[in-house]
């Protein structure tokens, strides 16, 4: 589990499986997991969780950039992932998301992403001073922008009433209970699975109609063995 | 062989269903579509392709296919009124490109459930949390492991793809 995807974030150890690229996503996952468990243990009834939570993943940020390595980027992202757990805390407290008590979350995650940022536009001025070979950020550039992005679009949402939300995500609902096995399966099956190859000429549009229509089907099928039918009987002999 | 008929039939329906999806997606094409409506050599071109799916019992499926598969793509390639979808995969492949965004919603609800499995409990012990955990992230990746192994079999790369620095992850 120290899987990641390698472009735009040097210092990675470890790569992806056969190609599945998706499977980044998976590492962070699990280590957001565990280390969700220390702060479980030993800060949650703590006023200063989100500013340890920030604190960490901001002075990973720093030793990431100084030393790109793959646990520093995992910590510096564990605030997007508390982000998510603390907007639970606001909402089930206080029933309701308002900017003045989503401020401090915005705030954490959009510190980070300028510490990405400034790092990039100025990192010859900060290579030169510090003397370290200077990387590229553009990713986590990338992802704490979509993530800044998102807690302001959400807050902004939920101002209107949250319009259409049932009728946009109530779609999801439906795959909901097979969406991990479609996530870690989609990529090799839909696009490393080579099925051209058994026709003549590939810019066909009926073979096209015909290879994704295979690949969707084997994708859903075992999506659908692997979480309906074999993960209860996991769930039922590992206790 | 009606079988085969309707398939072939849903099939190539599917792909001028598939051609016109990108109406209501594509303005541009919106703003276009307006001002034609469909050609008589677009009309002709779907009369002849109907009237190719009789089949004759001697050939073969793929034989059988080929002339709907001919006559589809020039209609495709050629009508100025079918022409213009073209863009619809083009919208399907940029949206499939946010998947990295999509990860960090994810994260985000992610913390958002594991507070909702949390906070209820009065206390929660590491031996039940990790088990859950591992259970639920580890079995399915497992066996996407197994997919990966199987489809590199399948397309002839296996041991191209697969070596003992592959397994460990190293780059």
């Amino acid at each position: 589990m120290l899987q990641d995807y390698g472009t735009d974030k040097p210092g990675l150890w470890f790569t992806y499986f056969m190609r599945n690229s998706p499977l980044w996503s998976l590492s962070y996952e699990w280590w957001f997991y565990m280390l969700f468990f220390v702060f479980y243990k030993f800060l949650i009834r703590s006023p200063y969780r989100l500013l340890t939570a920030f604190m960490i993943s901001f002075v990973s940020g720093i030793t990431y950039i100084i030393y790109p390595n793959h646990a520093s980027l995992v910590f510096a992202y564990f605030i997007i992932w508390w982000t998510g757990y603390e907007a639970a805390d606001v909402y089930f407290k206080q029933k309701t998301f308002t900017f003045q008590n989503m401020k401090w979350l915005i705030a954490s995650n959009f510190a980070i992403l300028a510490l990405f940022m400034v790092y990039q536009f100025s990192q010859h001025q900060i290579e030169s001073a510090l003397g370290i070979e200077a990387i590229i950020v553009k990713k986590p550039i990338i992802h704490f922008s979509t993530c800044v992005f998102f807690l302001g679009f959400g807050l902004f949402w939920w101002r209107f009433q949250l319009i259409g939300f049932n009728q946009l995500m109530g779609v999801f609902l439906y795959v909901a209970p097979i969406s991990y096995a479609l996530y870690v399966l989609h990529f090799p099956i839909l696009k490393i699975w080579d099925l051209y190859k058994y026709f003549d000429y590939k810019e066909s549009l009926l073979n096209m109609v015909i290879v994704n229509s295979i690949r969707i089907t084997v994708l859903i099928t075992l999506s659908y063995l692997m979480e309906i039918k074999i993960q209860p009987i996991i769930n039922k002999y590992l206790k | 062989m009606k079988t085969v008929k309707a398939i072939l039939l849903f099939i190539a329906l599917a792909c001028l269903a598939f051609k016109g999806f990108g109406q209501q997606f594509n303005s541009n094409v919106k703003s276009k579509i307006n001002n034609i409506t469909v050609d008589t050599i677009t009309k002709k071109q779907i009369i002849a392709f109907i009237d190719t799916i009789s089949f004759d019992p001697n050939l073969d499926l793929a034989q059988q296919i080929m002339p709907i598969d001919s006559i589809l793509n020039y209609i495709c390639k050629y009508s100025p009124t079918l022409k213009m979808f073209d863009a619809t995969p083009l919208i399907i492949r940029q949206a499939l490109r946010f998947g990295q965004q999509s990860v960090i919603l994810f994260f985000l609800l992610s913390g958002f459930v594991i507070y909702i499995a949390t906070s209820r409990a009065e206390s929660v012990p590491f031996r039940d949390y990790f088990i859950k955990r591992f259970r639920r992230i580890y079995p399915v990746m497992l066996g996407a492991f197994l997919v990966s192994f199987i489809i590199s079999f399948i397309d002839g790369n296996f041991f191209e793809l697969f070596n003992g620095k592959v397994l460990i992850g190293i780059y």
